[in-house]
């Protein structure tokens, strides 16, 4: 009988269990988002703070890996037990979901904030589809950035690159002084960014923009001598970096810099997080440089899914919202974060010099390229960090068998 | 016989049998629908234009064009084919050594056995991270030799984009011997006694026996752990995940973590179908000799 | 045993025995010791393993970060419902394998399972080439066809009277690639109603079944069914006949025979089976990976969040590892044999 009577409670609250994810609480949202490193997390806990003291409560959904928390937010979405609030990188990721149907609309907020005016056109355009507002954009990440450790430059005698030339022929120098020249960490996804941090930088915004753009200049792109030099360019990159590569975690490879071990690593500005958690100042214990050429824009927005038996947002929705876009949060977040405000109406000069950097290559459209999210579909993107690693991994593979491969995977995917 | 008895003989056949058939159809209704269903549902996705989302449209052979034009897959078939065969030989050798060395009437035997059957209770997720540390290129082993005074001993294999198939291979067997030691140990166990009391009259050198005598014999049992350990070559995916996560490069990526890759963060649901359906053809292709050679060990007894 | 073996002869062996089992067991030992100590500790082993201080912070911070509490009612949720609903579908079709009155075989056996065999390779072919045909040309002669072919092995597979091969078409399924059945049963958990509507042409409405204990338990239980049901067979297969017999004989329904006769003295083999499975639904990671994240996700989910953002972190991670496995380790102490024989399909009794 008590065997019986357990089992009863057993299934009872297995039951509630399912039933216990939609939270009956107004001003309570629940976030999905993937920021679980330590510089992240703490970024994302000035929101959360904000939030509660303005009388939210912030229900926490943290999934590490963006890959997976997307994979995680869209089958909640689409199985009709949608978050308050999730996370997306700015760009084509929400399409979907924004054809479905499954997202409000920011129309109100966004007209009340006068968000048009304040964003730059290219996040406000990022946000929008048909007119309509479905994304809080919340932050401007940098992707083509190069951070180096100053101590490790001092020790070795040599001024910090400029460019991948200056790269090139500095590493040898560190090297010889047993510094690890460049931190990486082996994923495809990091492999990518370096990969496009070359091909800004050394090929040019111009063919940056040809090779991610339509196919058939894409093939034009690929086909043009200097792209092959990029790929010899990239590849001996990998000269410079330590066996423990293979598999490493971004946030593990700037502890590398951060501790003095290596010399530099070329990340998104989302490392600087990393620094300022470690207690590092840029300017004095780390440098940035552009090492891009330019500014490749990325970031992060967050929408806000259907609820069940809602027809607008919720007064927690709402208030939340309100209080990430606002400017004094906005600042105190992207401080934090290692990246720079969306909103071009905050004054920016209380944040470090590689953020000011950031923001005066905002001011400059000549200097903007668009990261992979807005140019290429996921099934391309992968194809190509596919193509990518094989060759930066594989010592015997020629520029000339790259080349051809990449020209391929964009042949090949949709 | 007449008609009419064999009508009748047929009859009760039925009122003997009925009850049981009923029992077993709801199992085997499940069984087919759930098992079979599925993997033609992916067949047939293979062949239509899926990207996000499932559409039954008709792209012909499309997605197997593209599939074999990959590299990644391609690598990836031939990653699953070395590991497998290594694999396989490793496990079914070691096992083999292993239960051997139990017969010989070890002290604690008990305790042994539990012990090499540890890893096999373990799943592979935590197998792969614990082997992940084991193999890293400054930690694990290569740190534990050199604090034993052999400064320069380098093991790197995980990072060696030739060699780290043979990490997954190292991580397999270590999980997977035990298994087919409890296999074949209670092979070992079944053998007469009087065998050996023959061998040693003859004066025959023990290994002998093993090799000439007793392996023979063992040949179901042999078959049985292989099938076993091929089943777990074409599911392997979480030691990967856990240990590699493909790299160095794609050199150690494998089939399944192909499809889920598609599936889920390339939004690609027919070419991660189109694999999907080679990975299935290619284990009929295994399991279907295997059923067929099982029934006929087992023709004449009744199960 | 005849063989006598000398002492030295003896200790020698137990000696190997020892260096074996320590070289098999380290990676483990390794793990339980780097779990209790503090990271920096952890990263300087095996050096120091004796000289550093012990631990359990470790603990402390993987279960105030993980709720490792809230993994283990998950993992026991799913085990037990998934056993128990298996135990529905199994006892009675184990019960139909082992206690069917078996007649005389009037055929030759080979031939028919020959045509068994040919019969199975055959449905699953054709039923390919028809399905594909069925959506294409939109003939219902074509989906009739169909049925047939799913209907027809069913019927041969009920019908054939050697247990064994019963057995064998049912384990062989468990041997196909889970990733084969994913992307069907993915479908089925979320995209549901745009499934059926375009498949079958039926609107069911669209309901979730991803991270959800109602989506986890179901396809446990699948998964593992067919072991489910060789465990019951082999354990109802040594209750003795003639007590069956003796029961129908006195009139005793087919009810009455599965709950006055055969449950009783079922017991200890279905605790057996309940164990196994607890064992299998603990360690199963494919698709507790692919389909849960929170609500329902288990330990082995559990465990494999610290592996990408906490590489580095060895003896946190030593420590959840530790703590996924633990309830292994003691259950595997008691349950080996069982282990052994659920999972090898029966070569091992």
């Amino acid at each position: 009988m008590r065997f019986k009577a357990g089992l009863m409670a057993f299934v009872a609250t297995a039951a509630l269990a399912v039933g216990a994810a939609r939270a009956a609480d107004p001003n309570s949202v629940e976030v999905i988002h993937w920021w679980t490193s330590g510089g992240e997390a703490a970024a994302v806990k000035v929101f959360a703070d904000a939030f509660d003291k303005a009388g939210g409560k912030w229900i926490d959904a943290a999934i590490a890996n963006g890959d997976q928390a997307r994979a995680a937010g869209i089958n909640r979405i689409i199985g009709g037990n949608p978050p308050g609030m999730m996370q997306f990188n700015t760009g084509k990721q929400l399409d979907e979901l924004v054809k479905g149907g499954y997202l409000d609309t920011l129309d109100a907020l966004a007209k009340a904030g006068n968000w048009a005016a304040v964003l730059p056109k290219s996040i406000a355009a990022a946000s929008m589809r048909d007119g309509h507002w479905y994304a809080l954009p919340v932050n401007i990440h940098g992707q083509g950035w190069m951070f180096y450790s100053v101590k490790a430059f001092k020790d070795a005698g040599v001024e910090p690159p400029k460019t991948w030339a200056d790269v090139l022929a500095d590493a040898p120098k560190l090297k010889a002084k047993g510094i690890i020249p460049i931190a990486q960490g082996g994923q495809p996804w990091q492999e990518h960014i370096l990969f496009d941090d070359v091909l800004a930088g050394q090929g040019g915004s111009d063919m940056f923009l040809k090779v991610y753009g339509d196919k058939k200049t894409a093939a034009a792109a690929v086909a043009d001598p200097k792209f092959k030099a990029v790929a010899e360019t990239f590849k001996k990159l990998k000269d410079f970096m330590d066996p423990g590569e293979a598999g490493r975690n971004w946030n593990d490879a700037t502890a590398m810099v951060i501790t003095g071990k290596a010399g530099m690593q070329m990340m998104g500005d989302w490392a600087k997080g990393e620094f300022s958690h470690a207690n590092q100042t840029a300017g004095k214990d780390y440098g940035c440089v552009p090492i891009s050429g330019g500014y490749i824009i990325g970031g992060d927005v967050f929408v806000f899914p259907k609820q069940a038996g809602a027809s607008d947002l919720s007064a927690g929705q709402k208030l939340l919202a309100e209080t990430m876009f606002s400017p004094a949060i906005q600042l105190a977040f992207n401080k934090v974060k290692g990246s720079i405000p969306v909103r071009t109406d905050v004054d920016t000069s209380s944040m470090d010099t590689c953020a000011q950097q950031g923001a005066a290559l905002m001011k400059d459209p000549s200097k903007q390229l668009p990261s992979l999210n807005y140019l290429i579909s996921p099934d391309e993107a992968g194809a190509l960090d596919d193509v990518i690693t094989k060759y930066f991994n594989t010592p015997d593979e020629t520029a000339d068998q790259f080349v051809q491969k990449f020209a391929d995977a964009i042949k090949n995917s949709a | 016989m007449t008609p009419a008895e064999s009508a009748a003989k047929f009859r009760a056949r039925l009122r003997n049998q009925a009850p049981a058939a009923l029992a077993l159809l709801p199992a085997a209704i499940v069984v087919a629908v759930v098992y079979v269903g599925s993997m033609l549902m992916t067949a047939r996705l293979s062949f239509s234009s899926s990207h996000m989302l499932p559409t039954f449209d008709w792209a012909g052979g499309e997605q197997y064009s593209r599939l074999f034009d990959t590299e990644r897959f391609v690598e990836s078939t031939q990653h699953i084919a070395l590991f497998g065969v290594l694999f396989i030989v490793a496990s079914l050798t070691l096992g083999f050594l292993l239960a051997v060395f139990i017969d010989q009437k070890v002290r604690f035997e008990a305790l042994f056995r539990t012990i090499f059957l540890y890893p096999f209770s373990m799943s592979f997720i935590v197998t792969g991270l614990v082997w992940q540390w084991m193999l890293h290129p400054e930690l694990g082993i290569e740190k534990t030799v050199r604090a034993w005074g052999f400064a320069h001993f380098t093991f790197r294999w995980i990072v060696d984009e030739n060699l780290v198939v043979y990490t997954l291979v190292i991580a397999a067997v270590w999980q997977a011997s035990g298994l087919v030691m409890a296999i074949l140990l209670a092979g070992l166990r079944g053998v007469d006694a009087e065998l050996w009391k023959a061998t040693k009259i003859d004066a025959i050198p023990t290994w002998r026996v093993y090799w000439s005598v007793i392996l023979p014999t063992l040949g179901p049992m042999l078959t049985t752990a292989a099938v076993l350990l091929a089943v777990s070559v074409a599911k392997l995916f979480d030691l990967v995940v856990a240990m590699t996560r493909g790299g160095p490069g794609i050199s150690s990526e494998v089939p399944a973590k192909f499809i889920m890759d598609n599936f889920f963060g390339r939004s690609n649901v027919a070419l991660g179908s189109a694999a999907a359906t080679m990975l299935l053809v290619t284990v009929v292709a295994v399991v279907g000799p295997w059923v067929y050679f099982e029934h006929f060990r087992r023709k004449g007894v009744r199960a | 045993m005849a063989r006598r073996e000398s002492l030295a002869k003896k200790s020698a062996w137990t000696l190997v025995a020892w260096a074996i089992g320590f070289v098999m067991f380290f990676p483990i030992f390794w793990t339980g010791i780097a779990a209790f100590k503090s990271e920096a500790d952890a990263y300087s082993l095996p050096r120091t393993w004796l000289t550093s201080p012990w631990t359990l912070e470790n603990f402390a911070i993987v279960q105030a970060r993980s709720n490792y509490l809230q993994y283990v009612f998950n993992t026991t949720v799913i085990a037990v419902l998934s056993t128990l609903l298996g135990l529905a579908f199994a006892i009675p079709a184990a019960w139909g394998m082992a206690f069917q009155p078996e007649t005389k075989p009037s055929v030759n056996l080979s031939g028919k399972a020959w045509a068994l065999i040919l019969l199975f390779f055959f449905a699953v072919t054709a039923a390919i080439a028809l399905s594909v045909g069925w959506r294409m040309t939109d003939n219902p002669l074509l989906g009739l066809a169909l049925i047939l072919l799913f209907g027809l092995p069913i019927a041969a597979w009920v019908w054939t009277r050697r247990t064994g091969d019963k057995l064998l078409w049912m384990l062989s399924t468990k041997m196909m690639p889970p990733a084969g059945a994913l992307i069907p049963i993915y479908l089925i958990f979320n995209r549901n109603g745009l499934v059926f509507r375009q498949w079958g042409g039926v609107d069911l409405g669209d309901w979730n079944l991803i991270d959800t204990f109602a989506g986890m338990v179901p396809l446990m239980m699948l998964l593992n069914l067919p072991i489910v049901i060789w465990m019951l067979y082999t354990y109802f297969k040594e209750i003795p006949f003639e007590i069956l017999e003796a029961a129908r004989m006195d009139g005793a329904g087919l009810w009455q025979e599965l709950s006055k006769v055969l449950a009783p003295m079922a017991v200890p083999g279905i605790a057996s089976t309940l164990l196994l499975n607890v064992i299998l639904s603990w360690n199963e990671a494919f698709w507790t990976l692919n389909l849960t994240n929170k609500n329902a996700a288990p330990l082995s989910f559990f465990i494999s969040e610290y592996s990408s953002p906490e590489g580095q972190f060895w003896a946190k991670l030593s420590a959840a590892s530790l703590m996924a496995i633990a309830p292994i380790m003691v259950l595997g102490w008691f349950s080996q044999r069982q282990l052994v024989r659920g999972l090898t399909f029966g070569a091992v009794k």
